[in-house]
């Protein structure tokens, strides 16, 4: 409880960064499984007892502070049983840094675009993607994935030594993409917004890419890949059930030797992302 | 992989779709349990190295383990990287449509169907199970 307490004094935590502009997909999910996420969420939310393996603090957090709240109720029951000496040296660090009451905690949301998206069980339709910074030395020393549910997707935490020091690339900051944009593509794309997916492309929930529309098409901008136009005017490709596996490698296959690539939207819709070379005409 | 199996050619491509997913991670997780990595390939287009996770028994259950996490290797992002253990099965076996898939060892593996007897009862997935096989979703 004393360490629960100290926690809550000392943590600083930014609320500020989340990005509160509405969120916008290129293949909504269909009403297929809405009662079943009803389902799950009624019983997330009537879930009271912290002992129940389900329970977390907020279900379905709507700020980054309850987000992390959920993340560190998950993570510190994980570890709660393992000494500290046998925790690993990263693990170790995180306790310590946020024990200490020397983490700075930022968010942002991320549309889920990936193949969890829409699928029988939760709609998955965003996470939070929290950073937190080491206040001693400024350094990022872990970044987390926090389901719209409140659950943790994923995590990293920076190495201590070795040959990897650092975590993934900053994420890129939403003004910086449709300034980029702007110049690549002479139109004038907004509405960014922060995209995890899958496929050839993979831009991943602890490195988004950032979506941008304008000019009546849709970009995105890979963190390491540059910029694509999402080619939904060929239409979207849907692969549903293990039969479409062969169709959907066939698909990726084609489109890579075109030196495109195929994008998920969600669980079943696909599209092709066309590479953008500096000075395209937005039509 | 070579390195870490007993004959050096007993690993094999280990194949399987979403129905049998517990069965799968059975096998997944006799490798990981008998300090054999595995190489998954997440969800058809990402592919990484499991060689851990990380449990923890639920207070007053009478001997249930909640599974917490899964360490991944991951290529693009990093070394032990964590996935919660439900959206680990979602990385992995997307219930879109891909088989499941992993390169394992065939002598690491033997126990898989005895372990998944005797323990599958015993264990709920972390991070919300959401309705998956052995995922025990939240009551209503």
């Amino acid at each position: 409880m004393r360490r629960q307490a100290v926690v809550a004094l000392s943590l600083f935590l930014v609320l500020g960064a989340v990005q509160v502009a509405r969120a916008w997909d290129v293949a909504p999910c269909s009403n297929e499984h809405r009662a079943a996420w009803k389902q799950f969420e009624r019983g997330l939310r009537s879930t009271t007892d912290p002992q129940a393996p389900h329970y977390i603090p907020h279900p379905f957090p709507e700020t980054v502070s309850a987000a992390w709240e959920d993340f560190l109720f998950y993570h510190r029951r994980a570890f709660a049983g393992t000494p500290s000496e046998e925790l690993r040296p990263t693990e170790r660090r995180f306790f310590e840094v946020v024990d200490g009451g020397r983490a700075k905690v930022t968010g942002r949301r991320v549309v889920n675009w990936a193949r969890s998206r829409c699928g029988p069980d939760r709609e998955r339709a965003f996470y939070f993607l929290l950073s937190v910074v080491d206040e001693a030395t400024g350094i990022e020393i872990t970044r987390i994935a926090v389901d719209q549910s409140g659950f943790v997707s994923s995590l990293i935490h920076r190495p201590l030594e070795g040959e990897w020091q650092d975590l993934p690339k900053p994420v890129q900051e939403l003004g910086e993409a449709e300034q980029q944009a702007s110049v690549l593509v002479r139109s004038r794309p907004a509405d960014a917004q922060y995209v995890a997916s899958t496929g050839t492309l993979r831009c991943d929930v602890l490195l988004p890419c950032v979506a941008l529309r304008g000019g009546g098409r849709t970009y995105l901008r890979h963190p390491e890949r540059g910029f694509f136009r999402l080619d939904s005017e060929r239409g979207l490709m849907k692969f549903t059930g293990g039969a479409d596996q062969s169709a959907l490698r066939d698909a990726s296959q084609e489109a890579r030797a075109r030196n495109e690539h195929l994008l998920s939207l969600n669980a079943e819709s696909w599209v092709v992302a066309v590479p953008v070379a500096a000075g395209s005409k937005p039509h | 992989m070579s390195a870490y199996t007993s004959s050096g050619s007993d690993a094999i491509w280990d194949a399987d779709d979403y129905s049998n997913l517990d069965y799968f991670i059975a096998r997944q997780i006799t490798s990981i349990d008998t300090s054999i990595p595995v190489l998954v390939i997440a969800g058809s287009f990402h592919a990484g190295i499991v060689n851990g996770g990380h449990h923890h028994e639920v207070p007053d259950s009478g001997g249930m383990h909640e599974w917490d996490y899964v360490y991944f290797h991951d290529p693009q992002i990093g070394p032990d990287r964590y996935y919660g253990a439900d959206d680990w099965l979602n990385e992995m076996c997307s219930y879109s449509g891909d088989a499941c898939e992993q390169i394992i060892s065939s002598s690491a593996t033997g126990g898989w169907y005895n372990n998944y007897s005797t323990y599958s009862d015993e264990v709920v997935v972390g991070g919300g199970g959401g309705g998956r096989p052995g995922g025990d979703p939240p009551a209503v």
